[in-house]
């Protein structure tokens, strides 16, 4: 009982000592998919450091991957919900589900209504106020 | 006992564990602080200098329109202007400038922006708003050679916003109960390979005005400002340029009642920068800068005394043009054979009264430096070309000759009949062009887990037009010491300051070069929430310039010596309350013929407060200065701002509220003249 005690107080704390970047990423990704297990296909370093930060399993392959986060759109991801930083993205590629960019010297965080209907997704009600229905 | 104490630990943690999950916008604004830009300055640049940084969220919450603002509670170098209105924060009554002046360096996205004249961006700049701007760096004594290279007391660098985090486009518009009114717009995109910021203001500035009897002295500024920056992968560029129309304020008549005192400014400056290799060790950078200055003043008493004859070859048609009397011209012209036959004119007892300039400066500067790491070492080294030109159109001192005399004896008898001649002389330009070659090294030695060592070095080779060349060297040395909420900064520097036309042209042609020696010394003790800082700054001058009343400037042969000293407490408790204390103190000697020491204590409060979407800055400055030349008193700031949406934010600033400044003695004027005017503003900001 005590081990367990350890490991958990371990794990929690580990969560609470993350950068607000994992933490969000987490937020979201884990909130799209109602917690279940994802595989992320990330290409640079840094999101990968985010990604594994965030305690999300991370791919090298996009086939595999149960979504993808990248920058720019990529071929191997034609067929795959992807969330970006990149607004351009965002608004180009049919698959960008959602994006987490800076605009007006903030960080934003937006959805598109249609593109996660296309893959069957649907966000938790404290996503909801960053949906939108159009571009 | 420790099975419950865990237990407790894990309900902890569980129970905020939601708390993060749950609130995505607190997320958001943590987020937006965490990735600041300047944390890559904390981060990196800290532990080698005295400096303040304000980040875009300090910027943000404190809603400061002008760098002015900033500087209003800066600690030894307090906001003061000089006679023209100008910021200067060394500035050294009765000199109608600062020399201090050549000591504060302005960068604007790591590039100097200055007058080669005068050596500093300082009185350009001091006024310049602040909606272009993500955060600032205010580097105090002396910085690593990686922020400046040259002598400075204070650095301050400016970092523009970027493509990356301000994409979209932004309005604003201020007016005050002056009656001034500023706008600007920006629109920056990161959305294709060549990313880019273009920024525009337009600031009508009114000022307090003050009557001096009949004469009205104004500091009423018109400017319009352009910033552009783009980025194309590793290359960045910037694009400059201002135009200052504005009132000379007291300039340099001698009782404070200029009749004409108009100023003109363009400034442009161009930048490229671009750096090489993965970890951008090499950086390569190019700038030019270009400034015309117009001044045309005039006064019915004379502020300067010209303890020397000048001869002058006039014609009759000259003289009749000067207003010489008819008879007279007409005799001369006769006896030289013609009216414009020129014969030379020995001119003394003369006192100016008005002076017309028009010059063009232009500043070239090409810079390397590299960066590479062995062992505990850090080294930097590095090297620029520079070139200083100025060039006058006009640069003439309107003059009353009280004696004529000519070698010939029946025109000198006539001439002694003519009383006072009005005319123009033309003054030297003994400083047309400067070519610096500069090379430097500087090694930070990790001597174990808690010290540091950093050891500079520079040589520059100042190549002079018309005067003896010189070859300078500058050293420093500092010691860091950090263990955990404990660090401490010595700094150790001699720097020998390079010529600069303001001050050579009115030199004697044997003149020393002043040398800055400084010695500074921080210790901190920070916390999660608080911090505790005491600083210290010890800076001699050798070879101190110094004015005579016939308008030349000769070395001192006494030194000049400032002692400062302060301690800060800034508390943050809580995420959106903090507040900051700081007193400081700087004493100043200088032994003459006349003795000039004095002291100035200040007090400095400011505390922010959020509330949802409400932003409240209450300042209070305490200035105690046993010369006048601070703004003695106090000053109360109060500042509102209203996040209406995310994208409209509406700010409400009462300034001086109380108009408890007394204000600057000016030399010859005996009431005060507040350097921060009582001011209500209001203003609206849009983004899109």
């Amino acid at each position: 009982m005590k081990k367990i005690q350890i490991v958990f107080y371990i794990v929690t704390t580990l969560l609470h000592s993350q950068s607000s970047e994992s933490k969000i990423i987490q937020t979201i990704f884990s909130s799209m998919y109602n917690n279940e297990v994802l595989s992320v296909y990330a290409v640079d370093q840094k999101k990968i450091d985010i990604l594994h930060e965030a305690k999300l399993r991370v791919v090298k392959s996009c086939e595999n991957a149960t979504i993808a986060y990248i920058s720019l759109e990529r071929n191997a991801c034609k067929k795959k919900p992807i969330f970006t930083d990149n607004y351009k993205t965002f608004k180009n590629s049919k698959n960008a589900i959602g994006a987490f960019y800076w605009s007006k010297g903030r960080p934003n965080i937006i959805f598109l209504q249609s593109r996660l209907i296309h893959f069957g997704l649907t966000l938790p009600q404290e996503l909801k106020k960053y949906e939108m229905s159009h571009l | 006992m420790i099975k419950i104490l865990l237990s407790i630990f894990i309900v902890i943690q569980i129970l905020l564990l939601p708390l993060t999950a749950e609130n995505l916008d607190t997320l958001l604004s943590d987020y937006a602080v965490e990735s600041d830009l300047s944390n890559k300055t904390k981060v990196k640049k800290i532990g080698v200098s005295q400096i303040v940084v304000y980040t875009r969220e300090d910027l943000d919450r404190l809603h400061y329109q002008v760098l002015k603002d900033l500087f209003v509670l800066q600690r030894f170098y307090t906001y003061r202007e000089n006679r023209f209105g100008e910021a200067d924060f060394i500035t050294n009554e009765p000199l109608p400038y600062g020399k201090g002046g050549q000591l504060v360096k302005i960068f604007i996205d790591d590039q100097e922006v200055s007058s080669p004249f005068m050596g500093s961006g300082i009185a350009l700049f001091g006024d310049m708003e602040l909606s272009f701007v993500d955060h600032i760096e205010v580097y105090e004594g002396v910085a690593s050679y990686e922020f400046v290279t040259e002598p400075a007391l204070l650095t301050i660098k400016l970092y523009s916003k970027t493509p990356d985090r301000d994409s979209g486009a932004k309005v604003g518009l201020m007016v005050d109960s002056l009656g001034s009114n500023s706008k600007y717009a920006y629109v920056a995109s990161n959305e294709n390979d060549i990313k880019y910021f273009l920024y525009a203001s337009d600031r009508d500035i009114k000022r307090e005005k003050i009557n001096n009897g009949d004469i009205e002295l104004s500091r009423d500024t018109q400017k319009q400002h352009f910033y552009g920056s783009m980025e194309y992968k590793k290359q960045y560029l910037t694009l400059q340029y201002f135009k200052t129309t504005r009132d000379g304020f007291l300039t340099n008549s001698i009782d404070a009642t200029p009749l004409k005192d108009d100023i003109k400014n363009d400034f442009l400056h161009l930048g490229y920068k671009t750096t090489f290799f993965d970890d951008d060790s090499l950086e390569l950078k190019v700038s030019y800068n270009k400034m015309n200055y117009y001044l045309d003043m005039l006064d019915d008493n004379p502020f300067l005394f010209l303890n020397k004859s000048i001869t002058k070859n006039l014609s009759s048609n000259d003289l009749n043009s000067l207003g010489i009397d008819q008879s007279f011209t007409t005799n001369l012209s006769s006896m030289v054979g013609g009216a414009n036959i020129k014969i030379p004119f020995t001119m003394s007892n003369i006192s100016v009264y008005g002076q017309l300039i028009d010059r063009e400066e232009d500043v070239s500067t090409i810079s390397l430096k590299k960066d590479w790491s062995f062992d505990n070492h850090s080294f930097l080294a590095g090297g620029y070309i520079k070139h200083n030109n100025i060039k006058y159109d006009t640069n003439n001192f309107f003059v009353r000759v009280g004696e004529v005399s000519i070698d010939i004896p029946t025109i000198d008898m006539a001439l002694s009949s003519l009383g006072t001649l009005n005319t123009t002389i033309p003054l030297e330009n003994k400083l047309p062009s400067q070519i610096f070659y500069s090379i430097y090294l500087q090694d930070i030695f990790e001597i174990d887990t808690y010290n540091s060592i950093i050891v500079g070095f520079k040589v520059d080779r100042e190549i002079n037009e018309n005067i003896e060349n010189k070859t300078q060297f500058n050293y420093k040395i500092s010691h860091l010491y950090q263990d955990g909420a404990y660090s401490a900064k010595t700094f150790y520097t001699q720097q020998t300051l390079n010529s600069i036309a303001f001050l050579i042209n009115k030199t004697l042609d044997d003149y020393k070069s002043e040398v800055l020696i400084y010695l500074g010394h921080e210790s901190t003790y920070k916390r999660d929430n608080y911090s505790l800082s005491f600083n210290y700054m010890h800076a001699i001058v050798k070879n101190m310039f110094i004015p005579t009343l016939g308008g030349v400037i000769v070395n001192s042969k006494n030194n000049y010596y400032a002692e400062a000293f302060s301690l800060l407490f800034k508390y943050d408790y809580s995420r959106d309350h903090s507040f900051l204390v700081e007193s400081w103190q700087l004493n100043s000697e200088f032994i003459d013929g006349i003795e000039k020491n004095w002291s100035v204590k200040g007090v400095n409060l400011r505390i922010l407060n959020r509330y949802d979407d409400i932003g409240l800055i209450n300042e209070i400055r305490v200035l105690d200065a046993e010369q006048l030349i601070y703004d003695n008193g106090w000053q109360y700031n109060l500042s509102l701002t209203y996040q209406y949406t995310k994208d409209i934010r509406l700010f409400i600033k009462g300034e001086n509220i109380f108009d408890s400044l007394d204000g600057i003695t000016y030399w010859n004027y005996s009431e005060g003249i507040p350097s921060v005017e009582q001011k209500f503003s209001m203003g609206i900001d849009l983004a899109f």
